[in-house]
């Protein structure tokens, strides 16, 4: 019995060898044909960005590049900002330090501004098993973390365990590449590339109203026509508002291993000389648990949120909102530009220039911008 | 519990492990324990059905023992087949023949209203049931002894690797089988996880990779057209292939682990040269079956020709209608039978006109053109089987003449269960099948020597390349959805 354990384990050993040297030929991105296509475009342009938005969807489909370099460079011509939107959908916090560990690796020369929008950690289910979405960044360097952070965020006993089992389960067959060989060919064929996902000006960003319109038989019809009722909206902003309130105090402790490694994200930015601003969108409520306590401990210079409903109303206005996650192309304008005065308070304080005396940008009067509680 | 699955890769070590570490005395009662919960991870309710089918055969067995004269012993027989068979037509075909006679009553507008039986169908039900008769039908004719241990008999009619999809096998060559005391033996061991590996490679690379292309097409009656439905057929019969005798390498491999040889379902059928040896060669426990307690019994090859031909008609109809409750499959079985039938027209009246005595000096030439219109012809009546109901077969068979060629959307634009390309799928299908091909030439050629017996008589690096590429091809291009395999469904 020896015999044939010794010689399984020199087959399961070749195996994982060989398919680690297969890893190795493949970018950090090969697994989200999306970030793929981001990340080919960016590196045959590198030289031309210095900030970088990396997230979800609400990265994804939010911030405009375009407007918001227009907006900064108008206001401060010094900082030169050209950007370029990383954002996916369904993207994690972890996930974001694993893309800006491998942006920072690839060419750090240029890069001056980093936003991370501030998400959960992967709901990682059995039905996600298999997925090379889910799995593609899991490395040595982050899974034990992963592990870790879902054992302090779950709370029932059986699922502090099975999902870190999950999660680990997912690593073995990452490093064994199980179901993984269409990809590498998928990727090694050149075909790993999805260059509508760019959006039309070809920096990332792609408002779901523009998706609609380029992808007509896409399932976003059905989500914009579904889920814009006034009653569902109410009900959401409603619920946003009082997860928000219940939980945006002192009681509640932040996840220590997620919120380490943002600790960990602003002193390697720090090293590098860069500034980075962690943003936290408003979202339907879901994991604000998580989520709040986690943002409250970040230092304010760091930091822009997005999260009461009461301080930004015109996001839960129908006229700016796609589906219920989601703002369309009107919202995402909105969202811009609010967005852009607030990064340069935070690059100003992170300058050591008092917010206070600075000239703000506002180009539109109407708007019912909040003052900012924080100021 | 499925063989593709992340519970069957603890189930199988665990088993295995505990086999070997147990006295063989005793090896009865983990085998036992082994395969009711193997059957109750489906569904454990319908397990009472396996302890009733074994409970009669075993006490009509015993019965039937007692008397040398086989008119005593017939009512025995009798009573065991007739339950086992009610059970079958109770949750197999009762809402088939109560459909049809309500269809045939409302044609005349005669009220019928006898309701549906509406329970699950027992996994494996088809596959039991004929094993338990096999035991009766040989215990009456005296082929076989009646088995007195309830243990053991049990455990041979619920044996966990052939429990579900067979192969069906027959109580004197397997329940001594389990009496024996197996110690645990590098070679043996090393040969059915070559034999498991091998089978792996044929269900979740192959087949369920073409399960893509086929359900594309056949689940969409009538938007595919022209030269699309017949890939997907081709495709179809390497996938019902792959499907089918990767379970069956599974289930061997697991069995001679244990030092327990089953007998095979297959040998390399796509090689066959006439629709008679593709029989042979296809599902061979079922045929045999058929072939001993239908055929024979009806008067076989023993009778008038004509009478010869009805019953190998009548044969494979019946043996089509066993896979399932619907006239698909009694078409199915129908075509075939209509294939043998004419075959052995043609033998017999037009012996001279055979494509080897027409041209014997190119047999290379000749077995290539036979195989190759044995596979099309075997893929006509597969038509049926993979159709869901008889309308849609209609549908699929008129498009092939009436749809404009979607050749090119089936190949580019079938949705794979991941992100990859349809193109990309389909490439690898065609390098996999490539693969099985040349898999299958080299045992044809071997004589049909098992693949774990050719592969073991390598030299080292040829042994060790063939594990090597077999298992980063099952662990790197392995469909992970886990597909049950089409046979659990007889």
């Amino acid at each position: 019995m020896k015999k044939l354990f010794l010689r399984f384990g020199l087959l399961v050993l070749i195996i994982l060898v060989i398919s680690q040297i297969a890893l190795m030929t493949m970018p950090f991105s090969w697994g989200n044909i999306r970030l793929n296509t981001k990340y080919e475009t960016y590196i045959d342009n590198h030289e031309q960005y210095n900030t970088l938005f990396i997230g979800a969807s609400t990265t994804y489909r939010h911030i405009n590049c375009h407007q918001f370099d227009s907006l900064v460079n108008a206001q401060r011509p010094d900082m030169q900002i050209r950007s370029f939107n990383f954002g996916i959908p369904a993207n994690r916090t972890p996930q974001s330090v694993y893309m800006l560990g491998n942006l920072v690796d690839y060419d750090k020369s240029n890069l001056k501004y980093v936003v991370i929008d501030l998400s959960e950690l992967t709901k990682m289910g059995a039905d996600n098993l298999h997925k090379k979405e889910m799995i593609y960044w899991y490395n040595y360097d982050n899974i034990l973390g992963v592990m870790k952070a879902s054992y302090e965020s779950e709370k029932s006993i059986g699922k502090k365990f099975s999902v870190p089992a999950l999660h680990a389960f997912s690593f073995a067959e990452k490093s064994f590449m199980i179901g993984m060989g269409p990809a590498l060919v998928q990727q090694h064929a050149g075909m790993n590339l999805e260059m509508r996902s760019l959006g039309p000006n070809g920096d990332g960003f792609y408002s779901l109203d523009q998706e609609m319109i380029d992808d007509p038989d896409g399932d976003l019809a059905q989500r914009y026509n579904e889920l814009r009722t006034q009653d569902t909206i109410d009900y959401r902003t409603q619920r946003c508002q009082f997860l928000y309130d219940k939980y945006n105090n002192s009681k509640n402790n932040p996840n220590k291993t997620i919120q380490k490694n943002l600790e960990d994200i602003i002193a390697f930015c720090d090293e590098n000389d860069i500034k980075v601003v962690i943003m936290l969108s408003q979202r339907l409520g879901d994991r604000y648990e998580y989520l709040i306590p986690l943002y409250n401990k970040l230092p304010e210079e760091n930091k822009i949120g997005f999260q009461n409903p009461s301080e930004y109303p015109m996001f839960n206005q129908r006229e700016n909102l796609f589906d219920l996650a989601h703002l369309n192309a009107p919202g995402s304008t909105l969202f811009t530009e609010i967005f852009a005065e607030k990064f340069l308070e935070r690059i100003d304080m992170q300058n050591g220039v008092s917010p206070l005396v600075k000239d703000t940008i506002d180009t539109d009067t109407t708007r019912s911008t909040p003052e900012d509680k924080s100021l | 519990m499925i063989f593709n699955s992340l519970h069957f890769l603890i189930f199988l070590p665990a088993v295995i492990f505990l086999y070997f570490s147990i006295s063989y005395r005793w090896r009865w009662v983990l085998l036992l324990t082994a395969s009711y919960y193997f059957y109750m991870c489906w569904k454990a309710e319908y397990a009472f059905l396996i302890v009733l089918s074994t409970s009669i055969d075993y006490f009509c067995g015993l019965q039937m023992s007692k008397h040398a004269d086989k008119k005593k012993r017939k009512p025995w027989m009798i009573m065991s087949i007739v339950m086992n068979l009610s059970i079958l037509f109770l949750f197999k075909y009762f809402n088939f023949f109560n459909d049809t006679t309500r269809a045939l009553f409302d044609s005349v507008n005669i009220f019928y209203n006898v309701p549906d039986f509406r329970l699950l169908l027992p996994v494996g039900l088809s596959f039991y049931t004929f094993q338990a008769i096999s035991y009766t039908v040989d215990v009456y004719n005296g082929t076989a002894k009646a088995e007195k241990h309830f243990g053991f008999f049990a455990t041979f009619v619920s044996y966990w690797p052939q429990l579900v999809a067979g192969p069906i096998q027959r109580k004197e060559h397997f329940l001594p089988q389990l009496k024996q005391n197996f110690d645990f033996d590098y070679q043996r061991v090393k040969e059915g996880l070559i034999r498991i590996l091998y089978g792996f490679f044929k269900k979740v690379v192959i087949a369920d990779r073409l399960a893509i292309f086929v359900r594309e097409v056949y689940n969409h009656p009538g938007d595919h057209g022209g030269f699309a439905i017949i890939l997907a057929t081709w495709l179809f019969a390497i996938q019902v292939y792959c499907d089918f005798s990767g379970y069956c390498d599974i289930a061997l491999g697991s069995a001679k682990i244990m030092g327990h040889n089953l007998k095979d379902n297959f040998k390399t059928p796509y090689f066959s040269k006439s629709i008679r040896e593709f029989w042979e060669r296809w599902h061979i426990t079922l045929t045999v079956w058929v072939r001993d307690y239908l055929y024979i019994p009806l008067g076989g090859s023993k009778v008038s020709f004509p009478r010869m031909l009805f019953n190998n008609w009548f044969t494979l109809t019946v043996m089509g209608f066993w896979h399932g409750a619907n006239w698909t499959f009694i078409m199915f079985g129908f075509v075939h039978g209509f294939f043998i039938v004419m075959s052995r027209i043609w033998d017999r009246y037009f012996p001279k006109l055979n494509l080897p005595t027409l041209m014997p000096n190119a047999k290379w030439f000749t077995n290539i053109v036979l195989m190759f219109w044995i596979f099309n012809l075997t893929c006509i009546p597969d038509i049926f089987f993979c159709s869901r109901n008889i309308q849609e077969t209609g549908v699929i068979m008129q498009s092939i003449f009436t749809h404009p060629d979607t050749t090119h959307d089936l190949i580019f634009n079938s949705s794979p269960s991941g992100a990859t390309p349809s193109i990309i799928e389909f490439c690898l299908s065609l390098l996999f099948i490539a693969v099985l091909l040349y898999t299958d030439y080299k045992l044809y050629t071997t004589k049909d020597v098992p693949i774990e017996k050719s592969v073991s008589a390598k030299p080292l690096y040829r042994r060790w390349g063939f594990y090597v590429v077999i298992a980063l091809l099952v662990a790197w291009f392995a469909v992970t959805t886990n597909s049950a395999f089409i046979y659990f469904q007889f």
